[in-house]
């Protein structure tokens, strides 16, 4: 990743929510409405905020309706950047963001999920708060065609059994120069699909924290062929494990190792609980 | 069989066995009844099996006599261990009981139940709201005793120093329980429903340790101090009412709310609180219903009007008279 430039050193406070978008053109309506809505809460709390989507060279319908979004709603805040070429990773596109959002806290939402906008005003509290890397709250895992809650999803904080697995996902609010400072997503194809997994890792291994937020954050809707309802092929798993084991626990020395981040749970209104 | 108690008023000793372990819910319970046994007059010793150092007791109580052996035995695959320790006890005991707390048509009550039956511990004291007499099979009805989860001295002394004082209270509900599909089912009713900005904690079934996701009383009395609802489901169908949460809720001034999928059952007019039990198919109509400094006042008041803790354990464990009992009902 490319130094800092001196205009990122210093953002001013605020969130921008950014979405990166590849061929989601239907459900794009959804995570674009939340975000809009959300922004608006947070300017009447007097907290800065922008949308910002990014578009992953998407092949659908999306680059047609984000900008007739983006003419809409340029005034309450709608930015779009079209890629030219396809990142390949949801990393790239992410660690884009980190250089284009205006605001120092960027809010990551795909673009097939939704955020709940009455809470991300707590969560920007929290970060505030807690100095912390990233901050995230519960999500509600919902079936996009019958609408049924079906999980629930980063409802729990930081423990060491996320070396086993990932359970914290992207749709977080990240403090952007701690990002940069700690180099971004890794956003090569070791980790595809899973840099969440690597990210929350990384950041908690440099010593920086995360922070649970015992509310929603949001809904992650289960789509046809998403990676979450697609099984992994065992040989992808295995490898990604491999990656993590080699990278973050290579000794079988992290368990019980003392961190800045275990079990960190947080509320503007109580505390540390 | 419960044993004769001696006198009322003797200078008795008690023994009160908790488990210890990192599960506060229990160990609590065990030192609510010691401070109700010292108010009575008694001499109380909280210990756990690894504590416990061998004396003569009037009466000897075992809050959760399974968790009390499991935390005992920690590691090892059966309990022996702690049924020989529970088996010496009873020899230098004039009485011993159980104290139950849990519904008793769970596995988690088979499980005391079964242990008892090892230990030959026959008396069962089942704290709550209500007597789970009838939903027990015929064979264990003997020896089985309800008493009510009323409030110690100490905690109605609390309760009258804060009921008047207004703190603010910016979150709108609280649900905390562990992970299961009914709970989430009802965590996306009550968002959608309820407004969503409650604290929503519903971590995955574990065993409760140090390194756990688990919150403790502590933690718990931190967030409904500044909730006006707390809000639960049952994990399991059959009929209970959790008193603890009722008592939770009361002593940091949040007002509990029970949904249950339901409706009230017969015994349910014999119930506290009942108007704080709604029904799942409309307990958003119910709650908005609510106003919040109305149902707190009630809740605290109808709270303070029913027999206390001291009452309870008087009656039913000590068997005193009601006379001598008067002054802690």
């Amino acid at each position: 990743m490319p130094n800092t430039p001196a205009a990122l050193r210093n953002p001013p406070n605020g969130i921008t929510i950014a979405i990166p978008n590849w061929n989601h053109e239907f459900v794009l309506g959804r995570s674009v409405g939340s975000a809009l809505r959300a922004a608006a809460l947070l300017r009447a709390a007097d907290v800065p905020a922008e949308v910002l989507v990014l578009d992953d060279a998407s092949r659908d319908g999306s680059t047609t309706l984000l900008r007739q979004l983006e003419a809409l709603y340029f005034e309450d805040g709608l930015r779009v950047l079209l890629r030219v070429e396809n990142s390949g990773a949801p990393a790239a596109v992410r660690n884009q963001a980190l250089f284009e959002a205006r605001y120092r806290y960027i809010l990551f939402l795909d673009a097939d999920n939704e955020v709940l906008p009455e809470n991300l005003p707590l969560l920007y509290r929290s970060i505030l708060d807690t100095n912390a890397a990233l901050v995230y709250g519960s999500l509600i895992l919902v079936h996009a065609e019958s609408g049924e809650a079906q999980h629930l999803l980063s409802a729990e904080s930081f423990q060491d059994r996320i070396l086993d697995d990932n359970y914290i996902d992207t749709l977080a609010l990240v403090d952007r120069m701690q990002l940069l400072d700690a180099n971004g997503l890794l956003s090569d194809a070791r980790m595809a699909g899973r840099e969440d997994w690597e990210l929350n890792l990384h950041l908690a291994f440099s010593g920086r924290r995360l922070v649970f937020v015992p509310v929603v954050a949001g809904y992650y809707y289960t789509m046809p062929h998403s990676l979450i309802t697609e099984k992994m092929p065992p040989e992808v798993w295995q490898r990604q494990l491999g990656y993590v084991r080699r990278a973050f626990n290579q000794l079988d020395l992290r368990r019980g190792h003392l961190l800045n981040t275990r079990h960190l749970r947080y509320h503007p209104d109580l505390g540390y609980i | 069989m419960l044993q004769d108690a001696p006198a009322p008023n003797a200078a008795r000793r008690v023994l009160i066995v908790v488990a210890g372990s990192i599960n506060y819910y229990y160990d609590t319970i065990g030192y609510r009844l010691a401070e109700a046994f010292h108010n009575l007059g008694s001499v109380v010793d909280v210990c756990t099996l690894k504590t416990y150092q061998p004396a003569e007791y009037d009466l000897t109580l075992y809050v959760n006599l399974y968790e009390v052996a499991v935390a005992y035995c920690k590691g090892q695959p059966d309990l022996v261990e702690a049924i020989r320790l529970i088996k010496a006890m009873k020899a230098r005991t004039t009485q011993i009981g159980v104290v139950l707390l849990e519904c008793v048509q769970t596995n988690w009550f088979a499980e005391t139940y079964r242990l008892c039956e090892q230990t030959g511990i026959q008396a069962l004291y089942d704290l709550g709201f209500h007597s789970q007499y009838p939903y027990m099979q015929p064979a264990m009805r003997e020896g089985y005793h309800f008493f009510f989860n009323g409030l110690t001295q100490s905690e109605r002394r609390k309760v009258l120093r804060w009921r008047n004082t207004h703190q603010e209270r910016p979150i709108p509900w609280a649900f905390i329980g562990h992970l299961e599909k009914r709970r989430m089912l009802f965590a996306h009713r009550l968002i959608k429903r309820c407004g969503a900005n409650g604290i929503l904690y519903l971590p995955h079934l574990t065993h409760i340790t140090e390194e756990g996701p688990h919150i403790n009383g502590e933690q718990l009395q931190k967030i409904l101090e500044r909730t006006r609802y707390y809000i639960w489901v049952s994990h399991h169908d059959y009929f209970y009412v959790e008193s603890e949460r009722f008592r939770n809720a009361l002593m940091a001034g949040s007002v509990p709310i029970k949904v249950q999928d339901h409706e009230p059952t017969d015994e349910s007019a014999r119930l506290p609180f009942t108007y704080l039990m709604l029904n799942e198919t409309d307990f958003d109509e119910q709650l908005r219903a609510f106003d919040y400094a109305d149902v707190r006042d009630r809740f605290i008041r109808d709270y303070l009007t029913l027999p206390s803790l001291e009452a309870g354990v008087a009656r039913t464990i000590l068997q005193m008279p009601h006379h001598a009992t008067a002054d802690h009902a």
